[in-house]
């Protein structure tokens, strides 16, 4: 009897050593063989991978990286350079990071970052518009002088352009970089043309450590949001953006996935096509039609919780040099009509369309297809002008015809996308959109203009961001020169084991964070 | 030409009837679309928003609150019309050139017809595409496009026709008699040239339809409010899942026009005497 | 012989010369000017940014942009002549190579739509023709014509939220293997069988009509199927004419379902160019284009004989 119970016993510990042990298997299986990798969806197409035209997607997928980088609370961060000072008002020195190592091993010098720099504007001359550089020396294998056209206190800003990453020339034949050798935690394995999609891996020798993710597939050009968004609910992509519409509610109650709704640096407005004429010359009509617009609804009936209605400063919030204090137009109607009556414009045929001096305010509002929201919020806002006599009629077309008629009468459009942080400095947006040299529809008031040209050789950063602040007071509050409607926000699908995502709200769209794996 | 030999056996083609009858029923909703709509079609009510079928609102509410049925009703009305005009400019100027071809022949034939060839290998949908980046979106700007496009079939059947007919006895006849060319393809040739083309016509009103229907789901096409069947396919897009009745009540109407319009155009086809029928 | 053909060859030249000047000229009329757009796509990447002046006279250097609209299409005709098709503006490659890396996709899907016509449209009509008027033809020409009706970009949504992502029978987009093909060739292989199969009904229901009259009038009854062979031979030659002209169509690219189903082919490089104004990328898509079905217009002109030895000229 007693063999029989150890026996017993003995097999029963046996099968319970077994047991343990296969569960322990099975644990650290699970552990090693967990799959970290990530394939993204991606909405537009890239077409080659020459770091001279398509570094700023190569940025946005880790892969390059340039001498300054910008973090998602906006500050300007060293990237492959650690510091940098002014030596003069036209020139920067920039002293490099001695310890970063291309993805070939070979190690980063002043020499890479001329060579690829002027490459780069040599082949993409929207690059030398945006970097405003004249000349760059190099002083010693880590230390890089830049001069520029102009005295800019924003040359550290410009260098964190996606566009102005630093890669190896490693040209083919013909001039065309095919397997590009940058410094990021991702590197380059390989692009297939045909199918758009980009293969990259871990990038071991990473100065700030590896990234978790061991490989990252980027398929791009799936612009079908439907597409795209059963693509993710089958699980072929693991990670994309920008679903249809009306889908998030559905998504976020989706147990497999996870929903994350964040700003970015964008937003919808209406511009006037031309403000050195009438109607738009006259300040009280162009109040009178920001007063007119319902923004909150436009963010929460169109938008469907994807944006937030503006304050009336098409700035992203966060931005340090943001006016905050901007009164804006809050919605209301009698206000607008009111205005519109003090203007000359008035109803005096009973149509129900204001005029003056016979003519009637029948206008045009043009829009694009490209984003979703658009032609609605084109829509909602030709009902809205309805009510106070002005009589809209909606055209969607290609952005390019539409900017051929800015000289129509009456003139507007609604516009989105809006990029306020192509370059993380406030002189992109702020020329770009208010400097009277650069402007396409006439605005031009010499206060701003001056302030403009003081900013530039302003050092200080903090008097800087003061002439800015006093710059978008003008504008927005005094002139009204347009008219912010909504901010846009970006909505991200992820896998619900996807996590470690960080939004950067600076990229247009949106970038992957070095931090993200699979649990 | 159509005798009541063909008219009857037409009437025993039950689909071809059915057919009729749809397109009847929808020409009337087009007509009447004033009083039969319940409600206005581009009154925006933000509120009202993509709310489902009931029974204020039998085809339920668009993203900007609108009315679904109102919309489909006066849709029928913008359909039809723009589909008329591009069967009726593609078939006159599609059957005098094919005339013309058919006629003359020679150089002038060989060359029209590869050009035809080449032009109707090219994807019509990308050609239209770039006309209408060059003249602008818009109602009369989509017919001109997909105008420029269809002509082409009319060409080959009214060819085809002609070529079997110059060579008859009757038309030797008038040319030994001194009547002019024109009046030889006016009155000779047309008329012979008519039961395929009639055919052709009621079957193209189904494929316009879907051409009108794409272009207005790539973003061309009617500019909003105006409703119309495929631009209301394209603001559906963003809603598909969650708002299907959105994109079906339209694209079922898309169906049973073109349905309706190709059971007739098989109707005639069968009725007419197959002997002049020239099978494209 | 040998002058029909010299003469086709001819007409071949000109109407290359005559689609490729046309559609260049077309370009040029397309809204903004072709430096600006061309600066925002290919350099700034981004259709909603503006380039400023001296980016847009930098574009206009770096391509030659400013010479007149004739010289262009000259130097670009001439370098063609020499079976050089110049570089696409956008990734600097040779647009050859971006027409063949996309042809296996696009000749793959317009082959495998064609057959699912062939397979499935002509016995169909076959079969709705011998029983006309019945419940089997009405039956085969509502599906038919269900198949034409319905808005292909519909259709496609419809297979994939169906069939890949409740039933998971396929993957839902993208370009790879047998099953990766599978959705898109049904979607544009039911337009296609249904163009087929009605054309064969309607081909077959005539000539039958004409061989019963005459096997009526003749010899006495032949054996049915006999009878059948024989017509359905005849019937045939239209048929085959259309599926030439649906597999040149095909080939064409389609755009739509190129852009739903993230298909790599034709179709969708010659939307993106046209959007860029990538002059040299559309030119050689034209060229393409035009080559191929002329080359499939004289391949189906020399099957007809082998069909129908009646039938030697034109």
């Amino acid at each position: 009897m007693t063999k029989i119970r150890t026996k017993s016993i003995g097999s029963m510990l046996l099968i319970a050593a077994m047991l343990i042990s296969m569960s322990f298997f099975s644990c650290m299986t699970a552990l090693c063989s967990s799959d970290q990798k990530l394939v993204v969806g991606e909405v537009w197409t890239m077409g080659s991978v020459d770091p001279a035209m398509h570094s700023y997607e190569l940025n946005n997928f880790l892969v390059a990286e340039g001498l300054t980088s910008i973090s998602p609370d906006f500050k300007i961060v060293p990237c492959l350079a650690d510091s940098w000072e002014t030596s003069g008002s036209d020139s920067w020195r920039f002293h490099l990071n001695k310890d970063i190592k291309f993805h070939d091993g070979s190690k980063l010098t002043a020499d890479d970052v001329v060579s690829a720099l002027q490459r780069t504007m040599k082949m993409n001359p929207s690059v030398t518009g945006q970097l405003n550089i004249k000349k760059i020396t190099k002083v010693d294998d880590y230390t890089l002088d830049i001069t520029t056209n102009t005295s800019d206190a924003s040359l550290p800003a410009r260098m964190a352009y996606g566009r102005a990453s630093i890669y190896k020339i490693n040209e083919d034949g013909d001039g065309t970089i095919s397997t590009p050798i940058c410094t990021g935690p991702f590197k380059f394995v390989s692009y297939d043309k045909a199918s758009d999609t980009l293969e990259l891996a871990k990038n071991e020798l990473y100065r700030e450590g590896a990234p978790k993710l061991d490989a990252v597939t980027v398929r791009f050009g799936i612009g079908d949001a439907n597409a795209r968004e059963m693509a993710i609910e089958s699980g072929e992509v693991d990670f994309t953006t920008e679903p249809p519409l009306g889908s998030t509610k559905r998504l976020q109650g989706d147990a497999s996935l996870n929903v994350i709704i964040h700003q970015l640096c964008q937003g919808y407005k209406l511009k006037f096509g031309d403000v050195s004429k009438a109607p738009y010359d006259d300040i009280k009509v162009r109040r009178a039609i920001a007063y007119a617009v319902d923004r909150e609804s436009i963010a929460n009936d169109i938008l469907l919780g994807r944006g937030k209605a503006s304050d009336g400063n098409a700035l992203t919030p966060g931005l340090a040099w943001r006016n905050n204090d901007i009164k804006g137009y809050s919605y209301n109607v009698q206000k607008a009509k009111d205005l519109l009556g003090e203007a000359g414009w008035k109803d005096t045929d009973g149509d129900g369309i204001v005029d003056k001096d016979g003519k009637s305010f029948k206008i045009t509002l043009y829009t694009w297809p490209q984003r979703p929201a658009l032609p609605s919020i084109a829509q909602a806002i030709q009902s809205q002008f309805k009510e106070i006599g002005i009589d809209a009629e909606v055209r969607i077309m290609e952005w390019d015809a539409i900017s051929d008629r800015a000289d129509e009468w009456g003139m507007m459009w609604v516009a989105g996308g809006d990029a306020c942080m192509m370059i993380p400095d406030p002189s992109y947006y702020i020329e770009g959109q208010f400097l009277s040299s650069n402007c396409d529809y006439h605005y031009k008031n010499a206060k701003v203009d001056d302030l403009i040209m003081q900013a530039r050789s302003t050092f200080d950063e903090d008097k800087r961001y003061d002439l800015y602040k006093q710059v978008q007071k003008i504008v927005y509050d005094d002139d009204c020169a347009q008219v912010p409607i909504a901010f846009h926000y970006l909505c991200v699908v992820t896998k619900k084991d996807v996590k470690g995502y960080v939004p950067n709200p600076v990229h247009h769209d949106y970038c992957i964070s070095s931090g993200i794996y699979r649990e | 030409m159509l005798k009541t030999r063909n008219l009857n056996e037409f009437l025993k083609n039950k689909a071809a009837v059915i057919g009729l009858i749809i397109i009847l029923v929808l020409v009337i909703t087009a007509v009447l679309a004033d009083y039969i709509s319940p409600y206005d079609t581009d009154k925006v009510a933000l509120k009202e928003k993509l709310k489902p079928p009931s029974w204020q609102h039998p085809m339920g509410t668009d993203q900007l609150g609108r009315d679904v049925l109102s919309r489909i009703i006066y849709g029928t009305r913008t359909t039809f019309e723009l589909s008329l005009l591009v069967v009726l400019f593609t078939s006159t100027f599609g059957v005098s050139i094919g005339i013309v071809a058919g006629y003359y022949r020679g150089i002038v034939d060989e060359i029209l017809m590869r050009l035809i060839d080449v032009l109707l290998a090219f994807p019509s949908i990308i050609l239209a595409l770039v006309i209408i980046g060059a003249i602008g979106p818009g109602v009369f700007n989509t017919v001109m496009a997909i105008s420029l496009v269809g002509w082409l079939f009319y060409a080959r059947v009214a060819r085809a026709s002609t070529l079997s007919i110059r060579e008859k006895e009757y038309v030797e006849g008038a040319r030994a008699m001194g009547c002019s060319d024109a009046y030889i393809c006016f009155f000779y040739v047309l008329p012979n040239c008519l039961p395929p083309i009639i055919v052709l016509m009621t079957l193209s009103l189904g494929s316009v339809i879907l051409s009108i229907a794409s272009l207005g789901y790539l973003g061309l096409g009617a500019q909003p409010p105006t409703p119309e069947w495929g631009t209301m396919l394209n603001d559906g897009k963003e809603y598909l899942r969650d708002c299907p009745w959105l994109s079906v009540f339209p694209g079922l109407m898309i169906m049973i026009s073109v349905l309706a319009f190709n059971f007739i155009g098989d109707g005639l086809r069968d009725a007419i005497d197959p002997r002049q029928l020239v099978i494209k | 012989m040998l002058l029909n053909f010299i003469k086709r060859l001819g007409i071949f030249c000109l109407v290359l010369v005559i689609s490729t000047t046309l559609v260049f000229f077309m370009l040029h009329s397309l809204p903004g000017e072709k430096a600006v757009v061309m600066a925002k796509y290919i350099f700034l990447g981004n259709v909603e940014l503006n380039p400023s002046n001296e980016e847009i006279q930098q574009v206009k250097d770096k391509f030659d942009l400013d010479r007149s609209l004739m010289s262009q299409y000259i130097s670009w005709a001439g370098a063609a002549l020499h079976g050089d098709l110049g570089k696409s503006y956008q990734s600097n490659d040779p647009v050859s190579e971006e027409i063949l890396i996309r042809l296996p996709a696009t000749i793959t899907l317009a082959f495998v739509s064609v057959l699912m016509s062939l397979f499935i449209g002509i016995p169909l009509g076959v079969l709705a023709a011998v029983k006309q008027n019945s419940i089997t033809d009405y039956l085969c020409s509502t599906t038919a014509v269900l198949g034409i009706s319905m808005p292909n970009f519909w259709l496609a949504l419809l297979l994939i939220l169906v069939f890949s992502l409740k039933l998971n029978l396929t993957p839902t987009i993208g370009y790879g293997g047998l099953s990766h093909l599978i959705l898109p060739a049904v979607t544009l292989g039911t337009a296609s069988s249904a163009v087929i199969m009605r054309l064969t009904r309607s081909s077959m229901l005539e000539v039958m009509r004409q061989d019963y009259i005459r096997a009526a009038r003749g010899k006495g009854l032949s054996g049915r199927s006999i009878f059948l062979t024989h017509s359905l031979r005849n019937a045939l030659i239209p048929v085959i004419t259309m599926i030439g002209l649906e597999f040149g169509h095909l080939l064409g690219g389609t755009v739509i379902i190129e852009t739903i189903f993230a298909w790599p082919g034709i179709g969708r490089l010659l939307i993106d160019s046209i959007s860029a104004r990538d002059i040299p990328v559309i030119q050689g898509c034209v060229l393409f284009i035009t080559l191929m079905y002329m080359l499939l217009n004289f391949t189906i002109d020399a099957v007809y004989p082998l069909i129908d030895p009646r039938i030697g000229g034109n």
